[in-house]
């Protein structure tokens, strides 16, 4: 039951829509990454919606509409086509791909040429032959018909090419993507072709400034850093990209990749050599097609990485950052003008610029009840409320942090985090390091322990010690009263410049 | 309700020919595939039934059968022809190759040819081939030499093709036939390597409440073989039994209450079938989609989820989950059944662009079903459990107090469906002494409270447990 219009057009060629006039890319971030984890250049785990405009001369009847220049990552699954008058009928993905093993399986009972150079003479001898055995499943060789007889290809040694007439049908050196539609008239008309893409992630690096001297305000600003691991180039694309996590399945594909033409010849060995040890077959492999070349990083203003952060020069004024707009539960932020990004690249943008956040320095110690005789240091940590009232207020995606205090050396880093999807009203901690100069020791005497809180530094630091876990009873005779934060009791107290501070307490009461 | 099945092509179809290519198959295609018929199940698995006519003599006679698929199950083959007995059915594998054609020639005689170095003369003897294990031994008039043993290449013909050696695995049938003539020839046989699922496009428009479903047949042919003109029919359900514990049987995570509708669809026993409209050729490593359902408009609603495990206590609130609720009924929903598929779903951004915000997998869904899709995490709806007390109360009772604080950075209120899970099943007498929202009791490990959150606000949930752990 195949229409007479299909068997026009399976005369006719199909329409090539050689390259999109418009791109919007939207970027998402690797679900899975935590958001200590920087991303892996090599194999970027985050995704793309790629929504692409082109203009397409639709002819009348069936027709097939081929959509080349498309991401090398599309989820062919996920390709939406919008535009055309007539609907889509059949979207196809073909992954036939011409390789050195395509080109002979798909010779498979033709005709080709084998040539032969004389090493000597030069002298080139050509005769034709007529393929009868191909590899199958990466066994075997080429069995051919010549005119001498049945000979074998390239084998034992013999200097000799394969000359093909013309490519296989059905092969091409792309994946392809194609539709079939059915249109009443011939007409020109824009078409919008979106599918999602992997080989793309997107991170955001918070760097986090103390000014000099001693201040509760740091400058918070943040790149988000745009990776393309795929072979397109995007120009003048239109880059959205969105914050949060995303529910993703893995998607069930026909892999494109181009297996190895491996010539098995019958086994050489020869009366000189020792039979099992030399390799019984004779290998002859084409390039390995299915390599990922290395990323190459370029164009970036400023590392965030931590290797050369004490070498960073000073920050430049930092572009306008990004304002985000609601796309259901997640974030979206849009680049303010079209960019170009390349194949195997990355590219940073201003996110976030939050000149004065006014924070709250605290060290923090975490305390069992059986952490006993060792001197347990304090981590430091910058914290915030994440409001407008504090200077910040804005979204803030999950992304590492690193922090940097200027001061008559420069500028230093002093820190190193992460912060997760954190949300206006928030609490934000930007981690600054470890003290050695701030620590606890506790002793048992007993039941009872006992907590010294030692500052080595000139300053008095404000230190929150958290005991035991949460829901725990109250321990009995406490020296000093203890709140409960997040259900677990916690000692907050002021350590002077150069001083200890102590506390007992009791087991918990039942 | 539209159910649209590749309605573009119906009128045209009125005028076809079955024996004609279609659009899309590769030119040049010689195949020996008949009138084809594809049946394909979504646990990689298809049957093939494939009507050839063929020249048979009268009389015994061995009949091959090229172009089938290449990850036939050779097991699994039926062939019938009037008139005609089938003695035996064959699959050789004995497949052409260099090694093979050289073992299958110990002790017949080859051709060799050699290239003189310096002089470039060619040479031509006969040999014989007196063994192949390790090395070729041939006997060349009254020497016995090893091929190659001067190390310099040298041509082997071979004077022909042993019989049974191959160039593809193919299937061969001794027929015995009681008159010679032309007839159709019904071939059937189970073939892996090809699988279809549904991908579904949602459009979410959260302002009005509604969702455009469209749904896609997606076909996979990784089977190594090209289905010429197929006539193809798809059927949404697993054949492996769930009592064998065949894997793929998954249990349905995505329906909350399962549908008792029966959609509008040919069935066979309890599987619903999707009949392509048109015969189509499925090529090799090839991806086909066809549009299968079409819906504006069907009510839905987003909403949040957040599981607590047992105990769980955090000093940083963590996201609640974005869930998309819809129903397939036929009353103020999809009103389909739903092959297993993915959903993606989609939403307007502030330019009225369709955005991704999130994927899930559904089962196959009865049409009537209640469906809940977790998109992902909600940036701004975040909930923070803690335990607040937890007391021996002597024996092996414990009193355990809850605290979950729930904040909404949305400028609208939410409501968040908060579970608390991992509540010790295993006794009967688990309750809940005091709570300050009322909850449900969903089974014996889960509680549950639909908290309201107002816009840029936060809630608080108490609750004490009793439990025997």
């Amino acid at each position: 039951m195949i229409g007479l219009a299909a068997i026009l057009a399976a005369a006719a060629a199909p329409v090539i829509s050689p390259a999109p006039e418009g791109i919007a890319l939207t970027l998402y971030r690797a679900p899975w990454r935590g958001s200590e984890n920087r991303m892996d250049l090599s194999n970027l785990g985050g995704f793309a919606l790629v929504t692409e405009t082109r203009t397409i001369a639709v002819p009348m009847g069936d027709a097939v509409i081929r959509f080349e220049g498309v991401a090398d990552g599309i989820i062919p699954a996920s390709a939406i086509v919008t535009g055309l008058p007539g609907g889509t009928i059949e979207k196809n993905r073909d992954a036939r791909l011409l390789s050195p093993l395509s080109l002979v399986d798909g010779s498979l009972g033709r005709e080709v040429t084998v040539r032969r150079i004389d090493r000597l003479t030069g002298r080139v001898r050509e005769e034709r032959a007529t393929i009868i055995a191909v590899p199958v499943k990466g066994a075997g060789g080429v069995v051919m018909r010549t005119p001498e007889g049945i000979e074998t290809w390239r084998c034992p040694g013999v200097p000799e090419k394969l000359v093909y007439d013309r490519v296989p049908s059905g092969l091409s050196a792309k994946p392809v993507l194609s539709v079939t539609t059915h249109s009443q008239r011939a007409s020109r008309v824009r078409v919008t072709l979106a599918y999602l893409s992997t080989g793309f992630d997107w991170n955001a690096t918070y760097v986090a400034t103390l000014p000099r001297g001693d201040s509760d305000t740091l400058n918070l600003f943040a790149w988000a850093s745009l990776a393309n691991a795929n072979g397109q180039s995007f120009p003048g694309a239109r880059v959205q990209i969105v914050a949060g996590r995303l529910e993703r399945r893995t998607d069930r594909e026909i892999v494109a990749a181009a297996a190895k033409l491996e010539l098995h010849c019958f086994r050489l060995g020869t009366t000189s050599s020792d039979l099992p040890v030399i390799g019984p077959y004779v290998h002859i492999q084409s390039e390995d097609l299915g390599r990922f070349p290395e990323i190459v990083v370029t164009g970036m203003r400023r590392s965030a990485s931590p290797a050369i952060l004490a070498a960073a020069p000073p920050a430049p004024p930092p572009p306008p950052p990004l304002s985000p707009e609601n796309l259901g539960d997640l974030k979206l932020y849009r680049l303010p003008e079209p960019v170009t990004i390349l194949p195997n690249a990355q590219k940073q943008v201003a996110l976030i610029a939050q000149p004065k956040v006014r924070f709250e320095k605290v060290y923090r110690i975490k305390l069992g009840r059986w952490d006993n005789d060792q001197e347990i240091p304090a981590a430091i940590i910058l914290r915030f409320r994440n409001t407008e009232q504090e200077g910040a207020g804005v979204p803030l995606p999950s992304g590492t942090t690193s922090l940097y205090q200027e001061g008559e050396i420069g500028r230093l880093l002093v820190g190193l985090g992460k912060i997760g999807d954190t949300a206006k009203g928030d609490q934000a901690r930007i981690a600054a390091g470890t003290s050695s100069q701030v620590s606890a020791r506790q002793r048992a005497g007993g039941a009872d322990r006992h907590i010294t809180l030692s500052n080595a530094n000139p300053f008095p630091v404000r230190v929150e010690v958290t005991i035991g876990n949460p829901g725990e009873k109250d321990f009995r005779q406490t020296s000093a009263p203890l709140a409960r934060v997040d259900g677990v009791q916690t000692w907050r107290v002021t350590v002077p410049a150069n001083k200890t501070v102590s506390l007992d307490y009791g087991p918990p009461s039942s | 309700m539209r159910f649209a099945l590749l309605t573009g092509l119906l009128l045209a179809s009125t005028i076809a020919r079955a024996d004609t290519p279609p659009a899309n198959q590769p030119p040049g295609a010689g195949t020996a595939q008949g009138d084809l018929s594809l049946t394909i199940y979504t646990n990689d698995l298809a049957l093939v039934q494939d009507v050839r006519r063929l020249d048979l003599p009268s009389g015994r006679a061995r009949q091959d059968f090229a172009d089938v698929s290449a990850a036939i199950r050779p097991e699994t083959v039926g062939l019938s022809a009037p008139d005609a007995t089938v003695v035996e059915q064959n699959f050789d594998y004995d497949l052409l190759s260099p090694t093979s054609l050289m073992q299958k020639s110990v002790g017949d005689m080859i051709t060799l040819i050699r290239t003189t170095p310096m002089t470039g003369v060619e040479t031509r003897e006969r040999a014989r081939v007196l063994a192949v294990n390790g090395g070729v031994v041939l006997q060349i008039g009254d020497r016995i030499e090893v091929l190659r043993d001067d190390g310099l290449p040298a041509r082997v013909v071979f004077d022909r093709v042993p019989e049974t050696l191959r160039a593809r695995p193919t299937l061969s049938v001794m027929l015995d036939s009681r008159r010679a003539g032309t007839r159709p020839v019904t071939l059937s046989y189970l073939s892996n390597g090809l699988a279809w699922n549904a991908d579904y496009v949602a459009l979410f428009d959260e302002k009005s409440g509604s969702i455009d479903v469209q749904g896609w047949v997606t076909l996979r042919n990784s089977s190594g073989t090209s289905f010429v003109n197929a006539k193809t029919i798809l059927v949404a359900g697993a054949v492996g039994s769930a009592d064998d514990g065949e894997r793929g049987i998954n249990r349905r995570r995505t329906i909350r209450n399962a549908g008792t509708e029966t959609a509008a669809h040919e069935q066979l026993g309890d599987f619903y079938l999707y009949p392509l409209a048109e015969r189509t050729t499925i090529a090799d490593k090839q991806t086909k989609q066809v549009s299968f359902l079409d819906v504006k408009g069907a009510p839905a609603t987003s909403g949040y989820e957040f599981r607590s495990g047992w105990l769980q206590s955090s000093d940083q609130p963590a996201s609640a989950a974005s869930v998309l609720r819809f129903s397939n009924a036929a009353k103020g929903g999809v009103g389909d059944a739903l092959p297993a598929g993915t959903v993606r779903v989609y939403m307007r951004d502030a330019h009225g662009e369709p955005q991704f915000v999130g994927e899930n997998r559904i089962e196959h869904t009865p049409q009537g079903s209640q469906l809940a899709i977790r998109t992902g995490d909600a940036f701004d709806v975040k909930v923070k459990p803690t335990v607040v007390e937890r007391t021996h109360v002597g024996g092996d009772h414990w009193r355990t107090t809850m605290r979950y604080t729930l904040t909404n950075a949305r400028d609208r209120p939410v409501t968040v469906e908060l579970i608390q899970g991992g509540l010790p099943w295993w006794w009967t007498d688990t309750r809940i002494s005091s709570e300050s929202l009322k909850s449900e009791r969903r089974d014996a490990d889960t509680s549950v409270w639909q908290v309201p959150v107002p816009a840029n606000g936060s809630a608080t949930v108490t609750a004490t447990f009793e439990t025997r752990f």
